[in-house]
């Protein structure tokens, strides 16, 4: 699905990401964890595409193409969906517009017709149960006034409108009581399919406990420096990150 | 035809300058007069400020000479003061720390020339008497508070010009401490004009307590260079008509610029509070916040513009300002102004005008507090955040010392 | 990586071409140009007009002769040469329409370039339109069903014909002739426009439209509109404008007095497309307009704009709240682009007890454009418990153009509660981001967003009008990109 080859990013001229090597393959999902400024989300954002970071070296294939070379739109017409941290407050723009207009450019891209006024309605009601998302918040304008908890479950609820093939989730446990928390991991669960692959990027163990996943890699100073399976999650929770450093630095 | 003679009338009173400094500035300083007439309420600087009480009024220039003693005017007890009463310095014998020149204005070699804003900030460049002129050294950090107690009496009228200069890396407090006695009809103009060299650091309480019959003019035109802090803080607790004029150039990067204001007004007082951020630069950050109160037949006007040039991108610049009125005849006008030609900024103003929260004033009351002392809680927690600002505690003192007076409340610290 | 940047936009929005500037092919009778009594007379005569308003013209010109044309900080232009233009040009048609196929075939197609078809709008959308092209209103339709509710809405001529009791009375009520400049220059050579009357107690049950069209080169326009809403009425008048494309500044200068008796109320709405001039600053509209509401007891006053034409705008619709519990409503978007330069903004003057006031304004420069918000709420001695609510926001599309704020706040009651909040910021990275990882285009992300920050405004808009706003804004930010 995707392949990263030691990927290097800057920002501001500081390089954060030091050859950052990566697959994940269809029906897997992958968790990245790490300390504080290792690079989580420097990741994330160069896969989506800020412009505010510069990628020096290194390689990014997606499904045979080389994202590395696709406006941020085209990465998510391809199939890539960033849930983001802080979702944006876009006011007076409606939650239903955006997503229509979200949709409709991707299927475009795609050469499909574009959806008509029903299809969508009836796919928007379907999709929000899958996170119990309020239909009143599909009404309200993009993000502004929802909660934390509200932010984060309407990411996942534009993640099961747009169906992409690779969906990187950025500390989407962040703010996230532990109610919301079930609710969020039991949406994730739902869209997966063997067809599609997810990246969960987290600080703590917890969100792993209700998604589950295949590999969990250790991010430290802009490098993968270990790869295991969930044990290594809980490891990482009960001894802290302080050991990978030490073994890293020493 | 008419308007001119005002003008002319008005300046005939007062004596050339002998202040060296200023004859650079005296050509276009006449130009400016000989094209503006005395102004009216038409001039948009003086929309909200009648200014024939001030052209008809007579002084006699009949300073009061004797009076007893003017240094128990001065606030801060351990202040290195100065005072400039009635236009004239007074240098007492002080021991000044190194790096500091006090000294009178008319020895000071160079002075800048300062922008020609209105008809008053010219008469001053060809009329000033004399002043005060601080230097800061470069890298001097002076821990003693600078005190400029301006004094007027009996039926002065006058100009008076102040420079400050704070050096590079250097850092410094002044109070200007504006005062009166026994007056008839007042009129005093000050000029300062304050260098903030770069990294510098620079802090002024201005306390204007001048009686109620004084015409009571100044304006501060500042420059900033990079990475300086500059603070003013503009105390207006009495006076008849009070304008302050506050000119800030940015012209380094990564400056800091707060102005913040109060003005508790009573009786028939008038008070204008002018200012202007000029941004020149990019990533500078200016805070402004005023606040008031107006009592009896009071107006207040407050005229806040922030100017953002094209060149200053990243420019975060906040205004705001708050009124209470709390009597029937009472006025206020508020004019927040943005103008602003780069795109990447951050900027807001906001402005609010209002009576003091029936709800919360009936809470306290339920509380067993009175209505007298409920009002007065309430307007000090409306006060509080710019009185926090105040930097040197026996300002502040002084500050409630004064309104608690003037208005016989009790307000406390 | 193909980001698309704010340069190409600012480019891209600089070839925007405006799409109403065709000429009409209609012959008009077009007086001399210049500027005197004789003029005056001659457009008098013309209209067949009583003595009174020829007085009222003449008196009109004596103090227009006495003023001096204002100047304003933030608007440079060349001052029109008031001797260079003609006061009064009309198609020229001998008779008057009696029914819409009377109607010159070259008129109906300007009108359908215009998106107004007049049969579509009769049938689907029950909108009441009368059409002001040069100077003369030629057709107002759905006369007869408004007339049997006692609605009067004709051409200001017609009503200065059929009802002079109602035009005496109001005419000047609002804006007196001494008001400014302009306005006395209207008062003096005004041509024609619209009129509007509802009686007492009558909700007028469809939109009622005025489209203004400049056609012929040279000329000016003068129009007045009066709307006189009776006790306990209730009316929604709607104001489009466009003009055809020409090298030549042309001026625009007109009055609109709206009247809110008792319990009434007046919405107004109004899609400002006159032509904007090139994409140099070269030709384009001046407008100069006064527009201004009375409100009695309990009536309400709501003005809504959306400016994105004219090279030069300089308009204040504002609300003289003289009865008590009255209100007054201003909801703004104003476009500027290339050298257009907007001044625009209120005057909310509470004189009632419990008057009540709301302002939102939103401001989007681009290109090489100054847009200023320049607004006055003045709450006077009497009026106890007044409030006010004003909110401007400028948006910022590049870094050589200007928003600019300065609103006025008097206020001489203490029981008022005013609050005024202001925010100038650029087009959002983060929201273009967010879009724009959910797979839209930096273009669209762009319309979106601006939609949204225009959509307290817009939603103020009859269903009609909105769809046609949000095209204009399109158009003018959007269309050229790609």
């Amino acid at each position: 699905m995707i392949k990263i080859e030691n990927l290097h990013a800057s920002i501001d001229g500081k390089e954060i990401l030091k050859g950052l090597n990566l697959e994940v393959k269809a029906g897997e999902i992958h968790a990245i964890m790490g300390p504080n400024g290792a690079g989580k989300s420097t990741l994330a954002s160069v896969l989506a595409g800020r412009e505010d970071y510069e990628v020096t070296a290194g390689s990014i294939d997606f499904d045979g193409t080389d994202l590395l070379e696709l406006s941020t739109e085209d990465r998510a017409r391809e199939g890539l969906f960033l849930a983001f941290q802080y979702p944006v407050e876009i006011p007076g723009v409606s939650n239903i517009n955006f997503l229509r207009t979200a949709l409709n450019e991707i299927r475009e891209y795609k050469g499909q017709a574009q959806i008509s006024a029903k299809e969508f309605m009836a796919m928007v009601r379907e999709k929000s149960a899958i996170v119990e998302l309020d239909s009143k918040l599909a009404s309200r304008a993009v993000n502004e006034g929802f909660s934390g908890g509200e932010k984060k479950r309407n990411e996942i609820f534009q993640m099961a409108m747009l169906e992409p093939k690779l969906a990187v989730l950025d500390e989407t446990d962040s703010g996230l009581d532990i109610d919301a928390l079930r609710i969020v991991a039991n949406g994730v669960n739902t869209l997966k399919s063997d067809q599609n692959a997810t990246i969960v990027i987290t600080h703590y163990q917890r969100l792993l406990d209700y998604i589950i996943p295949d590999f969990v890699h250790v991010l430290y100073d802009g490098r993968i420096v270990m790869t295991g399976t969930k044990e290594l999650a809980l490891e990482l929770e009960e001894k802290g990150y302080d050991w990978i450093k030490e073994s890293i630095d020493a | 035809m008419e308007k001119l003679n005002i003008l002319s009338q008005f300046t005939s009173r007062f004596p050339s300058t002998e202040i060296d400094g200023l004859s650079s500035m005296a050509n276009s300083a006449r130009v400016f007069l000989s094209g503006n007439d005395f102004p009216t309420t038409r001039v948009e600087r003086f929309k909200y400020t009648r200014l024939t009480k001030l052209s008809n009024a007579q002084f006699d220039g009949s300073a009061v000479t004797s009076i007893s003693d003017f240094r128990k005017h001065q606030i801060c007890p351990d202040a290195l003061a100065i005072f400039v009463v009635n236009g004239h310095v007074y240098l007492p014998e002080i021991k000044v720390p190194n790096g500091l020149i006090i000294e009178d204005i008319s020895s000071a070699k160079s002075l800048p020339s300062s922008s020609m804003k209105d008809v008053f900030a010219a008469m001053n460049v060809l009329h000033a008497q004399s002043g005060v002129s601080v230097h800061v050294a470069k890298n001097t950090v002076i821990d003693s508070v600078i005190e400029i107690v301006h004094v007027c009496t009996g039926s002065y009228a006058g100009f008076t010009r102040n420079q400050i200069f704070i050096g590079e890396n250097a850092q410094a407090k002044v109070v200007m401490t504006y005062v009166s006695e026994q007056t008839k009809a007042c009129f005093s103009h000050v000029h300062t004009s304050i260098e903030v060299g770069k990294r510098a650091h620079f802090n002024m309480e201005k306390v204007q307590m001048e009686s109620s019959d004084l015409f009571s003019f100044s304006d501060e035109e500042v420059w900033q260079g990079a990475d300086s802090v500059f603070q003013i803080n503009t105390l207006t607790l009495d006076g008849n008509l009070v304008r302050n004029d506050l000119h800030i150039q940015v012209q380094g990067e990564h400056a800091e610029t707060h102005l913040n204001g109060m003005y508790m007004l009573n009786g028939q007082q008038h008070v204008a509070n002018y200012t202007t951020v000029d941004h020149q630069v990019a990533n500078c950050e200016s805070n402004e916040l005023y606040k008031g109160i107006m009592d009896d037949k009071s107006i207040a006007v407050f005229n806040g513009k922030v100017f953002v040039r094209q060149d200053a991108q990243k420019t975060n610049a906040f205004q705001s300002n708050a009124n209470v009125l709390i009597s029937d005849d009472a006025g206020v006008n508020s004019k927040p102004e943005l103008e602003i030609y780069a795109d990447d900024v951050k900027c807001s103003h906001g402005s609010t005008t209002g009576q003091l929260d029936d709800e919360a004033l009936f809470y306290l009351r339920a509380r067993g507090i009175s209505e007298r002392g409920a009002t007065q809680l309430l307007l000090t927690a409306f006060m509080s955040d710019v009185l926090d600002k105040i930097t040197v505690p026996s300002v502040k003192e002084k500050v409630f010392e004064v309104i608690n007076k003037r208005f016989n409340w009790e307000l406390t610290l | 990586m193909a980001g698309y940047t704010e340069n190409e936009l600012a480019k891209d929005l600089e070839n925007q071409e405006y799409k109403f500037g065709f000429v009409t092919d209609i012959e008009a009778d077009t007086v001399p140009i210049g500027l005197n009594e004789g003029i005056i007379r001659l457009i008098s005569t013309k209209k067949n007009e009583p003595d009174w308003l020829l007085e009222y013209r003449l008196k009109a010109f004596a103090i227009w002769k006495e003023m001096t044309e204002p100047e304003w900080a933030h608007v440079h232009y060349q001052k029109p040469d008031f001797q260079a233009i003609a006061y009064y040009s009309a198609p020229k048609q001998t008779k008057k329409y009696e029914s819409w196929d009377d109607v010159d075939p070259e008129m109906k197609e300007t009108m359908k370039k215009l998106g107004i078809s007049m049969e579509e709008q009769q049938r689907l959308t029950g909108v009441a339109v009368d059409f002001v092209m040069d100077s003369v209103s030629v057709a107002t339709s759905f006369k007869e069903k408004l007339g049997e509710l006692g609605v009067i809405f004709c051409s200001f001529s017609d009503a200065v014909q059929n009802h002079p009791d109602l035009v005496k009375k109001y005419m000047g009520s609002v804006v007196p002739m001494t008001d400014n400049f302009y306005a006395a220059l209207n008062a003096a050579v005004f041509t024609d426009g619209s009129f509007c009357y509802i009686p007492k107690g009558v909700r007028c049950p469809m939109e009622l439209s005025t489209y203004f069209r400049i056609n012929a080169g040279g000329t000016g326009q003068f129009e007045r509109t009066l709307v006189v809403a009776d006790e306990g009425s209730y009316v929604s008048y709607l104001e489009g404008c466009t003009a055809p494309q020409r090298d030549e500044n042309q001026l625009h200068a007109a009055v609109v007095e709206l009247i809110a008796m008792d319990h009434a109320e007046i919405k107004y709405s109004t899609v400002q497309n006159w032509y904007p001039g090139d994409k140099e600053g070269k030709g384009g509209i001046f407008n100069f307009v006064t527009k201004r509401g009375m409100c009695e007891s309990h009536a309400k006053i709501s003005w809504t704009q959306v400016e994105t034409g004219s090279a030069v705008t300089w308009k204040y619709p504002s609300c003289i709240l003289k009865g008590d519990y009255s209100i007054g409503e201003f909801y703004s978007v104003a476009v500027t682009n290339n050298y257009q330069q907007a001044d625009t903004g209120t005057k909310m003057i509470h004189l009632g007890k419990h008057t009540k006031s709301t302002i939102i304004s939103k401001g989007i420069s681009a290109g090489k454009s100054q847009n200023s918000y320049r607004g006055l709420v003045q709450i006077n001695k009497a009026a106890h418990h007044a409030r006010n609510f004003s909110q401007c926001d400028s948006l910022l599309m590049t870094d050589e153009c200007g928003a600019h704020t300065f609103p006025y706040i008097e206020c001489k009651n203490p029981t008022a509660k005013i609050e005024h909040e202001a925010t100038t910021s650029k087009i959002g990275e983060d929201q273009l981001f967010y879009c724009m990882q959910r797979g839209i285009s930096e273009e669209k992300a762009i319309s979106l967003i601006v939609n949204g920050y225009c959509k307290e405004v817009l939603n103020q808009l009859p269903m009609e009008f909105a769809v046609e706003a949000q095209k204009l804004l399109a158009i003018s930010l959007e269309g050229s990109v790609g």
